[in-house]
């Protein structure tokens, strides 16, 4: 049977699909019960359906048909507390309205069809949902666990053959998209499970299920019509197609309106009502608005500035996938995206403006992306919107759902409370084996695919943007009558971070400050930010090429990055360029350079002046590079020596020991340079990485959060944290390190 | 369903189970698929420098540097402890700019606890990667969740997909900067 049958089939599948079509009775009854008012209904229909009677039925004894099949149908309308609960939407509902709700539940029309085909996406639903389950703080109680325990009994059942007994449950209260979700769903996976086993053995063991929830037989596909399966599946290929084409699938967040959407009938309705209350171009002139203030922010940054502004960009997007490391993570990216926007933790997490040029027009996947990395602009726009009306956009959203009708809220809220990772888990397997094949799992995954494809590419653009300087946002130094003075000021006093934005207020208002851009380019080096320390420091460079600290600066962060080739190019020049002893290099080497001859010459040098450190150093770079460890840790030893109380030396001796698996002796070094320099960020965080390479992982996880603390912008600290986390079993911590959250891990590891 | 059908079932029950997402069971098939695949050519260089100072100026690739530190690293005490946990044999074919050029083959013995050039002569490794050096300097160092590398194509997987599932950040000791 074609997967798609199974799919549309729905419910159709706990009944063998003959049974339905044969059943002149139920159609009748329907039609009847279908146009009358709901007064009699209740009245006359059986209210409950016995389980073993129930697979009579559709096994097709005329006999038990007779006693009015068509009462499935009106299941929903069961005065018990299932049904009343149900009704009782509608009552609370707009009565004027309640006709048309009725309407739609007898009468599943194309949007009906498109709801019960965004069902199947139980994964993606899963997470596209789950933003309102945070809405609902009741939403992981006690009727989800009775549910999942139940369903893995349920599932458990298929070893040995036994009939599945149905028992009682304490009322789960769940909706009729629930019931309907697990009406599919349990028929599909039955015939899986039990695929040895006869269909009525399959039917008995789904129905006994279904009646244990008290889910009766699905009432809509097993519809009395002839050929409305024919109709639903091609309502189901319809909207296929039309989920399709569009630049929708690459994107969570489009795929989540469009299937929410869709049960309104009208995949537009969101866009309709979103130009109904901002007018036609809304958001095109509230993202114009944006643009205006980010450029006019950009101006301020300095003429050269602007021409960066692309690069800036795509280091972002970088930045950002490298969080990423958890494909549940980027499964339910956007879960995050939105539960950070709605804590406000975007703007202060991701406060890198950006001058966020509009992508091709259409291309909705791309603009999402980078608004998700502006973060900044989308969160702005949305506290505008909350501080438009009381209630804010969620309320707005809320309402203009309610218009409606209640039966679509319900469904999405009382689906988003049966969150049963079991159940997707099943699922999930059910795709693997191709249950759902060509039609949403695919669909689903290709999109995700897409999306880590249009990820993938813009990384790669990243990567040869490397050595753009990425200032920071909404400087307060900007302006500061002398930002330099006070950079210096502060970097003296230990507070990076604080120095970080006046050296950058400096070098916008002068960007030829070779001073300012190596204050800087060092103030990032301790803040353990290489990344932004070596394009500063090639900014540095540019304006002072012979720079002896530049270039020695350079040298290290590339020894840092492993980049050998680059950083023997700095070390050389730093040596070439040094007044003393650039009579020992030769201008010919500088094409090619080898590092044998390279650290000849720094020998040299040292035995011409041994009292220089700066060559101790040099040297102790370059050991490092040709990882001969011991003669690194002599050299730095000597430059120390000569040098006692430079901080930056004892990291540097520190480091070495611990790349040399050395970590005791390099705990003891990081230690001396903490003493000089507490708020040393490398240094806290190289104490980390010492505890974690000598296994102690409690003890890291303390150091990188001491680390983080002082600078939250520090990545590779966050990704050593989330590994020592992971090897010291505290995946209890994992959510607040992927959130950055640190006032939790601060609580949690003090040091 | 047949027989192979329902073999396939039970690894991806596995596989979902680990990482449920659809989409790497999408790219689960595909590695069955390059399973079949014949390898890639052999590497056309073979080491050539390093390790007593030796150093050319230009090819070096950063996972010299990390795969050096991991030989010290396992004669450690931590060291051992991985070896204890994993005790599987990996082989790293690491090329300098795409996947399946001029690559460098490295293994690494989490059985005996070594780290050696050239590949395994033991017999076949539990587990064969492929990575650019760019992308396995970033799994290596928790940049990139080794499942997202092997989505995104960044890394390629031979052999036991149970070894390879073994295969994380975690074993790789954290280079510290001066």
């Amino acid at each position: 049977m074609a997967m798609r049958d199974l799919v549309t089939g729905g419910a159709a599948c706990a009944v063998p699909g003959s049974s339905s079509s044969s059943n002149p009775f139920g159609a009748l009854a329907n039609t009847l019960i279908g146009s009358s008012s709901k007064t009699p209904v209740l009245k006359e229909i059986p209210t409950s359906t016995n389980t073993s009677s129930d697979g009579n039925v559709y096994l097709g004894t005329d006999e038990q048909l007779s006693t009015l099949p068509g009462s499935e149908f009106d299941h929903p309308l069961q005065p018990n507390g299932q049904g009343a609960q149900f009704l009782q939407g509608f009552h609370n509902a707009d009565r004027g309205r309640f006709a048309d709700a009725w309407e739609e539940i007898h009468n599943p029309q194309l949007p009906y069809s498109q709801g019960r085909g965004s069902l199947t996406h139980v994964p993606g639903i899963e997470h596209t949902i789950r933003p309102n389950n945070q809405l609902q703080p009741d939403f992981d109680g006690p009727p989800q666990r009775v549910l999942s325990s139940f369903l893995h009994s349920f599932v458990n059942s298929n070893q040995g053959g036994v009939l599945f007994h149905p028992s009682p449950l304490p009322v789960l209260g769940l909706s009729e998209g629930d019931k309907q979700c697990i009406r599919d769903r349990s028929s599909i996976m039955a015939r899986h499970f039990f695929a040895d086993k006869s269909e009525d053995f399959i039917n008995a063991q789904v129905n006994a299920l279904l009646s244990s929830l008290d889910i009766d037989g699905d009432t809509r596909a097993r519809g009395p019509l002839p050929g409305r399966f024919r109709e639903l599946d091609d309502y189901w290929n319809e909207s296929q197609g039309m989920m399709k084409p569009g630049p929708h699938t690459a994107d969570g967040w489009v795929t989540e309106y469009t299937q929410r959407r869709v049960e309104h009938g009208d995949p537009n309705t969101w866009a309709h009502s979103f130009e109904q209350q901002h007018g036609a171009n809304g958001w095109a002139s509230e993202f114009e608005h944006e643009q205006s203030q980010l450029a006019s922010l950009n101006q301020m940054r300095g003429a050269n500035i602007a021409n960066l502004a692309a690069m800036e960009q795509t280091r972002m997007l970088a930045h950002t996938l490298a969080q990423n490391n958890d494909p549940k993570f980027q499964n339910s990216k956007f879960l995050q995206f939105v539960s950070k926007m709605s804590r406000g933790e975007i703007i202060m997490e991701d406060n890198q403006v950006k001058p966020n040029a509009v992508s091709a027009p259409g291309d909705w996947a791309a603009e999402y992306q980078q608004q998700f990395n502006g973060g900044h602009a989308w969160a702005d726009q949305f506290a505008h919107e909350i501080s438009r009306g009381p209630n804010g956009w969620a309320s707005e959203f809320a309402a203009e759902r309610d218009q409606h009708g209640s039966v679509d809220d319900q469904w999405v809220n009382e689906f988003s409370k049966l969150h049963v990772q079991d159940w997707v888990e099943e699922f999930g397997n059910q795709v693997g084996e191709g249950a759902l094949g060509e039609n949403s799992a695919d669909n689903w995954a290709n999109g995700y695919d897409d999306y880590l494809n249009e990820q993938a590419a813009a990384r790669q653009r990243s990567e040869s943007s490397r050595g753009v300087y990425e200032f920071s946002d909404m400087n307060p130094y900007v302006g500061h009558a002398n930002p330099l003075k006070e950079g210096q000021e502060l970097f003296r006093k230990g507070l990076l971070s604080e120095a970080v934005l006046a050296l950058e207020a400096e070098v916008l208002k002068n960007p030829d400050n070779a001073e300012g851009w190596r204050l800087l380019g060092i103030a990032h080096a301790e803040n353990d930010d290489d990344q932004q320390a070596i394009a500063a420091m090639m900014r540095a460079q540019e304006v002072d090429p012979t720079n002896l600290e530049v270039l020695l600066a350079l040298g290290v962060s590339h020894t840092n990055e492993l980049e050998q080739a680059a950083a023997l190019k700095y070390l050389y020049s730093w040596l070439r360029h040094h007044p003393k002893y650039g009579t020992l290099a030769r201008p010919e080497m500088s094409d090619s350079l080898y590092y044998a001859d390279v650290a000849r010459l720094f020998n040299e040098a040292a035995q011409m002046s041994p009292d220089d450190a700066d060559v101790h150093v040099v040297l102790g770079v370059l050991y490092n590079l040709s990882r001969e460890f011991d003669k690194a840790i002599a050299s730095f030893k000597n430059a120390l020596n000569l040098k006692p109380r430079d901080y930056s030396l004892w990291n540097k001796l520190g480091a070495t020991q611990a790349n040399s698996v050395q970590s005791a002796d390099a705990i003891d070094a990081y230690q001396q340079a903490l003493d000089l320099k507490p708020n040393y960020v490398r240094a806290w965080a190289n104490m980390g990485i010492s505890y974690a390479n000598q296994g102690m992982y409690e003890e890291s996880i303390r150091y990188y959060v001491r680390a983080l603390a002082m600078n939250p912008k520090a990545d590779n600290a966050w990704q050593y944290l989330r590994i020592s986390l992971s090897c010291a079993s505290r995946n209890d911590m994992m959510g607040a390190c992927d959130s950055r959250n640190l006032d939790v891990l601060q609580k949690e590891f003090p040091l | 369903m047949s027989p192979d059908d329902n073999l396939l079932a039970v690894n991806n029950r596995v596989v979902s189970f680990l990482y449920p997402t659809t989409s790497f069971i999408n790219k689960f098939t595909e590695f069955r698929r390059f399973q079949g695949v014949p390898s890639p050519p052999p590497p056309a260089q073979n080491s050539k420098y390093l390790n007593s100072g030796q150093m050319a100026s230009s090819t070096q690739l950063k996972s010299d540097a990390l795969l050096e530190q991991m030989k010290l690293h396992l004669s450690t005490d931590a060291g051992k402890e991985i070896t204890k946990k994993i005790g599987l044999v990996y082989q790293f074919n690491i090329a300098p700019k795409k996947i399946g050029f001029n690559e460098e083959i490295y293994v690494v013995d989490l059985k005996k606890g070594e780290v050696k050039k050239g590949p395994y002569e033991g017999g076949k490794p539990d587990a064969t990667f492929s990575f650019t050096d760019e992308d396995f300097f970033k799994v290596a160092t928790g940049k990139m969740n080794p499942q997202i590398a092997f989505m995104r194509g960044a890394m390629k997987v031979k052999g036991s997909l149970i070894a390879a599932q073994k295969f994380t950040p975690d074993i790789f000791p954290k280079p510290s900067k001066m």
